[in-house]
């Protein structure tokens, strides 16, 4: 590791914090508040992770940098010069020379924090114009190292998609519920048709489809989610990703009616080969209701988890009308879509070691058919009147009304889902 | 020339009252010694609370209060008492027989009553005035009084009440006391006016809430409602239901009401029950007034599933196609589909009720079972295709949906 050049008085602040281990935003208030700088450190996908309390001349990007939680895409779209000197940066992995932010008496620069040989994130750092440029620099590229020894393993940020690009795209998709994206595709054709020297970038293109995948064994880390998603990119190139919570989420484009098969096949495939669980929403095309197919994925993927089953691959319309059951429990709780009568019936059970419950959901299912019903839950005809009998007196329901069988049974499902 | 009113005298006049220690008819009285106008007042349900004035009273409805008959035939003027909460201050009613001001009477916010004076001789900003502190003067008396007089406006037990019907975590001391005066099992409901009357609820409140009646009631902040029925037995939701009905129809009121329950300290999921089968009712409904949440599942789960999945998680696609099929061919897909699920599978029956011979019922569900690709025996399936016509049905009445 180079030895940064930077002033002793600085370098023995930050060691003295270090050992009397304070935490990293109070080492980025000191460092500041004595060189009289402002910092952020973000991700490569430009989401904030830390920043200096401290703001020069009110700086109102800055106020708004600190609101949003990062720089929003939009920034970059609008400060095109901003884009690649970044690009720059992550290229050469070298800190970008002090330029003038525009429109306003402050210099700012980019120096990249690198950790295991992967890009990321980045140091902003700010001064005033009259702040020694080298200085600048070797403070931001100290701060980096700083952030990254004093994170823990957890928290760190890593190189994701080894693209600033695909990530911050990847982070309106999937992250974010705000309907930007579709003005950012736009966008995005005209710098992949221009003079833009950077990547080719993906416009996001309907129709859409969302996947969440996690672990098949256990909880996954970032780290360990961003290469299942680098290894899913390399089967199926269309598509974007991010982990978000403890789950990958994935977004495939143009994705029409033919591809949506052989995409299924190629997850199945995939989830086999690496021990992984997934859940697919419906096919779309409106990206502004993005957060909808997001819930079905999840919710598609929590509700095959739960089920003991050889299947790896849950897509929503094969769980209907679980899918629904699950969205009403999860906002009223399962408690409270159980029913009273029903409570009646499962407390019988409990007590005297009767099965009315399971019983009354077979006869439900079978159609109210005795015969099958019976020889569902292998036992005799007149044991299943008996039983029925009973649960009639128990409950009080009129089991042959169609409309009441139908509501018993959809609070049976119901709970036994919660279980 | 209109008549003027001492204020200096009432003023005085009104805190000897209050410093004596005299009732609300003792303030009402030695308000009359000064201003000389006819006064009323009376509480939210029209049950007389004071009143000055020469019996029997020129202006009939007054004279009604006084005589102090059954409420009911009141009930058309809960719109201008409503009008009367909002204003804050006296405000001038103009009818045929009389002109006169009147002011709402509350404790701590809450509507307990009204009082009025007929203005007669006397100049209209003098009324006004005498009105507003008059009334004012009562809503100090129900709220810091503490005879017997006062308290049917301030029920006992009520900030408790409030607690149980309205906190996200309802108190332990007060749960359990209510649940050692009243006997399971309950019931929680929750009743909205559409006109967002105030006026309206507090009528409804103080006429059925009542201890004969085994209902408990408050009317929150957030102009709703809530309450809760004890020592009832499931049988009991079918009256509970229909009297609501009764009521939301005469009044346009909404309700929701929850199952019967035995545990107090379970009354939040009740409330929620009550809560969800209101919001969901109201939306997928344009003729019904009261929502039962055993009743309401389907609508419960529709309006769930649709904020979180959205539309097109909630039929199947088995159900699009045979929508499509239908709405272009005109075959009458779903129509069977829902028929033969209602008869359990039972295809004699079907046909009966569909009007069509057996064999061509047979032809038609070949033809679904070819257009879908599922299997009708299979139980699961049923299941799924029940649910998604039931979703299918709710989301053609969808208000909130384009």
């Amino acid at each position: 590791m180079e030895q940064i050049a930077i002033s002793a008085d600085l370098r023995r602040l930050v060691l003295r914090m270090l050992t009397a281990k304070q935490s990293v935003a109070d080492i980025l208030d000191a460092l500041c508040g004595a060189a009289g700088i402002q910092i952020l450190l973000l991700d490569e996908g430009a989401r904030l992770l830390a920043h200096s309390r401290q703001i020069l001349q009110g700086d109102p990007l800055w106020v708004q940098i600190l609101e949003d939680g990062g720089i929003p895409y939009r920034y970059f779209l609008e400060q095109p010069q901003m884009l690649s000197e970044l690009w720059r940066l992550m290229k050469t992995r070298r800190p970008i020379r002090p330029t003038p932010i525009p429109g306003q008496n402050l210099q700012f620069i980019f120096a990249p924090m690198v950790l295991a040989d992967a890009f990321a994130g980045y140091v902003f750092a700010c001064a005033n114009p009259d702040f020694d440029a080298a200085l600048l620099q070797d403070i931001a590229v100290l701060v980096g190292r700083v952030y990254l020894h004093k994170c823990k393993p957890a928290e760190r940020p890593i190189g994701f998609v080894d693209d600033f690009f695909m990530t911050a795209i990847a982070w309106e998709l999937l992250a974010s519920d705000s309907a930007s994206v579709s003005e950012l595709a736009l966008q995005y054709h005209k710098w992949s048709g221009a003079s833009w020297d950077g990547p080719y970038l993906p416009a996001p293109r309907p129709p859409f489809l969302i996947a969440a995948l996690c672990g098949a064994f256990g909880s996954q880390n970032r780290e360990q989610l961003a290469k299942t998603g680098r290894l899913l990119r390399d089967r199926i190139p269309n598509l974007f990703f991010l982990a978000v919570d403890s789950v990958l989420l994935v977004c495939f484009m143009e994705v029409s009616d033919r591809k949506e098969y052989k995409l299924i096949e190629t997850l199945r495939a995939f989830a086999a080969d690496s021990g992984s669980l997934c859940g697919l929403s419906r096919r779309f095309d409106a990206l502004q209701e993005r957060k909808y197919y997001k819930a079905q994925a999840m919710d598609a993927l929590q509700l095959g988890k739960g089920r003991s089953s050889q299947a790896r691959v849950f897509p929503a319309q094969d769980l209907y009308p679980d899918l629904l059951l699950k969205a009403a429990a999860d906002r009223l709780t399962p408690r409270a879509l159980w029913r009273t009568d029903l409570e009646t019936l499962a407390e019988h059970d409990k007590q005297n070691g009767t099965a009315y419950l399971e019983t009354l959901e077979q006869y439900l299912l079978s159609g109210n058919n005795h015969t099958r019903a019976a020889n569902k839950l292998f036992v005799d005809r007149s044991t299943l009147n008996y039983r029925l009998a009973k649960i009639k007196s128990l409950t009080g329901c009129d089991l042959d009304n169609p409309e009441v069988a139908h509501r018993l049974l959809i609070a049976i499902r119901v709970h036994g889902m919660a279980l | 020339m209109p008549r003027d009113i001492d204020f200096g005298r009432l003023h005085s006049a009104l805190l000897d009252a209050v410093l004596t220690g005299r009732d609300a008819q003792g303030i009402v009285d030695s308000a009359y010694t000064v201003v000389r106008l006819p006064i009323i007042a009376f509480d939210v349900q029209f049950r007389l609370l004071a009143y000055a004035f020469d019996r029997p009273c020129y202006y009939a409805a007054w004279e009604e209060i006084a005589v102090g008959q059954g409420t009911a035939q009141f009930m058309e003027y809960l719109p201008n008492q409503e009008r009367i909460f909002r204003h804050g201050r006296s405000l001038l009613f103009d009818n045929k027989e009389i002109v006169e001001v009147a002011c709402a009477v509350t404790v701590a916010g809450k509507l307990v009553g009204y009082v009025g004076m007929i203005i007669e001789d006397a100049g209209i900003q003098a009324v006004h005035q005498a009105n507003d502190l008059l009334a004012a003067v009562l809503s100090y008396y129900y709220e810091y009084s503490a005879t017997e007089q006062a308290i049917h406006a301030k029920e006992p037990g009520e900030a408790e009440l409030l607690a149980v019907l309205f906190a996200d975590v309802p108190p332990q001391a007060a749960v359990a006391a209510f649940a050692h005066m009243c006997e399971p099992a309950y019931v929680f409901a929750v009743v909205e006016s559409d006109k967002q009357s105030i006026a309206d609820l507090q009528f409804i409140r103080s006429t059925y809430c009542k201890e004969l009646n085994q209902i408990m009631g408050c009317v929150g902040d957030n102009g709703q409602l809530r309450m809760l029925y004890w020592n009832q037995r499931s049988e009991d939701l079918r009256w509970i239901t229909e009297a609501l009905r009764n009521i939301g129809n005469a009044m346009s009121m909404s309700c929701g009401v929850s199952d019967t329950f035995s545990s107090l300290t379970e009354i939040r999921t009740y409330r929620t029950q009550a809560l969800e089968a209101l919001c969901a009712g109201l939306r997928f409904s344009h003729d019904q007034r009261v929502f039962l949440f055993t009743e309401c599942l389907h609508e419960i789960i529709c309006a769930a599933a649709l904020d979180r999945l959205g539309r097109s998680a909630l039929v199947p696609a088995e159900i699009t196609a045979l929508a499509a099929a239908d709405a272009a061919e005109h075959s009458g897909y779903l129509e069977t589909l829902a028929a033969f699920l209602r008869n359990h599978g039972g295809t004699t029956k079907t046909a009966k009720d569909l009007g069509i011979h057996n064999n061509t019922l047979q032809h038609r569900l070949r033809k679904i079972e070819d257009r879908t690709g599922v299997v009708l025996k299979d139980p699961r399936t049923l299941f799924r295709l029940q649910v998604g016509l039931a979703m299918l049905q709710l989301l053609r009445a969808d208000k909130t949906g384009r």
